[in-house]
């Protein structure tokens, strides 16, 4: 998996002069989330919200940005539109990567200054590759090979790397995946034969 | 700010500055003190830095280590971080005059890099047909553009437009005659060098700025002739076929060196002792003011085609026998066409008589005789100074266009 894949969280943030203190406070409020299936943005912050004692379309309304739902979160859209939404007014609070917070307020989509970070997820793990049972060991191994191998100090693969935005592969791991197992376990979006149940999903 | 050195690791004061006001430049400039694996501790007092920093450090490559009561965070340096630069090569030196300064054959993906800059290896090929030192380079090319940039005049300031003149109308239809023939002649000059100014590696910055106000005198010189032809009213005169033609062929040259030798030192040499005469015989303050500063930029331009070709042939003997051809070529190429243009040598004779007094033409046309003899002699002293012995290159100066350029 890429490096820059480990380790990323997820923050719920609100406009700065909101008088909103703690998760507490988000009964009774819009949540503005990304897409559908937006492990970032939505599974992974409406399970942080579970815990923290407020339940996602219980105690508050969840505002869903569906762009480019079916990519499981590999688009930034939805986390874009959320942010939009919050300074817009239709959403009291906003979903997104810690990184892109950051990246919404240099891109312009968020004043500086004008919003703060409410909550924050523990640290989980993006995309990996995954492979099917009965792939070949060998190719398998290769592969694996292959990418370990490659180094950012190198001209050739470098732009490569620049191009998938990693410094370096590393080992892929599942320990990172124990959040978005439960988020998913508590969305019900699958069924125990692996069917997508969730309502609303229609990609 | 504040960063205070305990080895391997580092403390930085970040204060509060953010990451949306420019905290990315300290915590860089701290960790290059560091080596992989070094530890910089951050305090910072701005909200929401941690998060921004843990976003930042995963993109950067470095560790991001949860902080404590006396730190925001941690970070590890990784070991990536400034791996595009490990392997940087610098590009020659920009002052020319160093040594080792110019490479004599750069690579080709240097491309657009300024010399003198680091470079990161890789990237897309520039396939320049011209990238080669001995190909493009004079040793005068860093002076001659110091030169030329000092001497660019304005077609505003540097022409007296109202210096008071009277001359007759076929007298003026004279100078418009002449002035039609040098537009012309200028229109290829700046044409000529554009066609190569895209296919020399950039690496040879000298070269391509010089190519480039070489054009720029050449548009400036259209632009004054013009104006010069234009200004009592005059049409502008004829323009023959054997002088389109005897042009084509310089635009039809592919090859630079031979470019260089038919229209800078052949072509160009000769259009000076033009511009000389001109400024020794015409008729009105205005032309001959003219000639005069469009003989400085074409010096130039001669200059700089003898500075390259010698450069040149001081690894390459074998190109003077390609040179000779070049002429032979074009004076084949030329042998069907009418050569001499008679409206403008009729024209020269006419501005200098001074009128048509037949004692003043018989003068006026023993000058444009004296002109040929002295541009045959120019071109022969040019030629000799590429090496040419003085037979061959008097040879060489009687097969060059009669159309002068």
């Amino acid at each position: 998996m890429r490096d820059t894949d480990q380790n990323l969280t997820s923050v719920i943030v609100v406009r700065s002069d909101a008088p909103i203190r703690s998760i507490a406070d988000l009964k009774g409020k819009r949540v503005g989330v990304g897409a559908i299936d937006s492990p970032q943005a939505t599974l992974l912050p409406l399970s942080h919200l579970r815990a923290n004692g407020t339940k996602p379309f219980v105690d508050c309304r969840v505002e869903r940005h569906d762009l480019l739902s079916g990519k499981h979160g590999d688009h930034i859209g939805g986390e874009r539109e959320a942010a939009r939404a919050l300074m817009a007014g239709v959403v009291d609070a906003a979903c997104m990567i810690d990184s892109n917070h950051l990246l919404f307020i240099n891109e312009g989509t968020l004043p500086p200054g004008a919003t703060r970070v409410l909550a924050q997820t523990a640290p989980y793990d993006h995309c990996n590759f995954t492979l099917l049972d009965g792939a070949p060991p060998e190719l398998v191994s290769r592969f694996r090979e292959l990418l370990l191998g490659m180094s950012y100090d190198d001209a050739e693969v470098r732009p490569l790397l620049d191009l998938e935005g990693l410094k370096a592969w590393r080992p892929g791991r599942v320990t990172g995946y124990r959040a978005l197992d439960q988020a998913v376990e508590e969305s019900k979006f699958y069924d125990d034969h692996g069917n997508i149940t969730i309502a609303g999903y229609q990609y | 700010m504040t960063i205070t050195e305990t080895s391997p690791s580092r403390v930085i004061n970040i204060e509060a500055l953010s990451f949306t006001s420019g905290a990315h430049l300290l915590l860089k400039r701290a960790l290059r003190e560091l080596p992989a694996g070094g530890r910089l501790g951050v305090r910072a007092s701005t909200p929401d830095f941690a998060v921004h920093l843990r976003g930042w450090c995963r993109e950067q490559g470095h560790e991001f280590v949860e902080g404590d009561d006396q730190f925001v965070a941690w970070i590890v340096r990784g070991a990536a971080a400034g791996g595009r630069w490990r392997q940087a090569e610098r590009a020659g030196l920009a002052d020319a005059r160093e040594n080792d300064a110019v490479r004599a054959a750069p690579p080709a993906d240097w491309g657009f890099a300024s010399r003198g800059a680091a470079i990161e290896p890789g990237g897309p090929a520039f396939h320049y047909a011209l990238r080669t030192k001995d190909q493009v380079w004079a040793e005068n090319v860093p002076k001659l553009y110091a030169q030329a940039a000092a001497a660019q005049w304005s077609l505003q300031t540097a022409i007296n437009w109202d210096e008071p003149f009277a001359l007759d109308e076929e007298m003026e239809r004279a100078v418009a005659q002449v002035m039609t023939y040098l537009i012309e002649n200028e229109m290829a000059a700046l044409q000529v060098p554009a066609r190569f100014i895209a296919q020399i590696h950039p690496h040879f910055r000298e070269v391509l700025q010089l190519l480039a106000i070489q054009i720029a005198d050449e548009a400036r010189h259209i632009e004054v002739f013009t104006r010069r032809a234009t200004l009592r009213g005059e049409m502008l005169g004829l323009s023959t076929v054997s002088g389109r033609q005897s042009l084509k062929t310089l635009l039809d040259e592919p090859d630079f060196a031979h470019a260089s030798f038919l229209l800078s030192v052949l072509g160009e040499g000769t259009f000076l002792n033009l511009l000389w005469f001109l400024e020794r015989h015409a008729p009105d303050p205005l032309t001959r003011q003219i000639a005069r500063l469009v003989a400085q930029d074409e010096a130039r331009h001669v200059a700089f085609g003898i500075g390259h070709l010698q450069y040149q042939l001081a690894t390459d003997s074998a190109l003077r026998e390609r040179l000779a051809m070049a002429i032979t070529h074009r004076h084949e190429a030329l042998a069907e066409t009418a050569g001499l243009n008679e409206e403008v040598f009729d024209a020269l004779i006419l501005l200098a008589a001074g009128s048509w007094r037949p004692q003043e033409i018989a003068a006026g046309y023993a000058r444009v005789q004296t002109l040929k003899q002295e541009m045959h002699s120019g071109r022969k002293a040019r030629l000799e100074k590429l090496g040419f012995s003085g037979a061959e290159a008097g040879e060489l100066s009687a097969l060059h266009t009669r159309n002068f350029m």
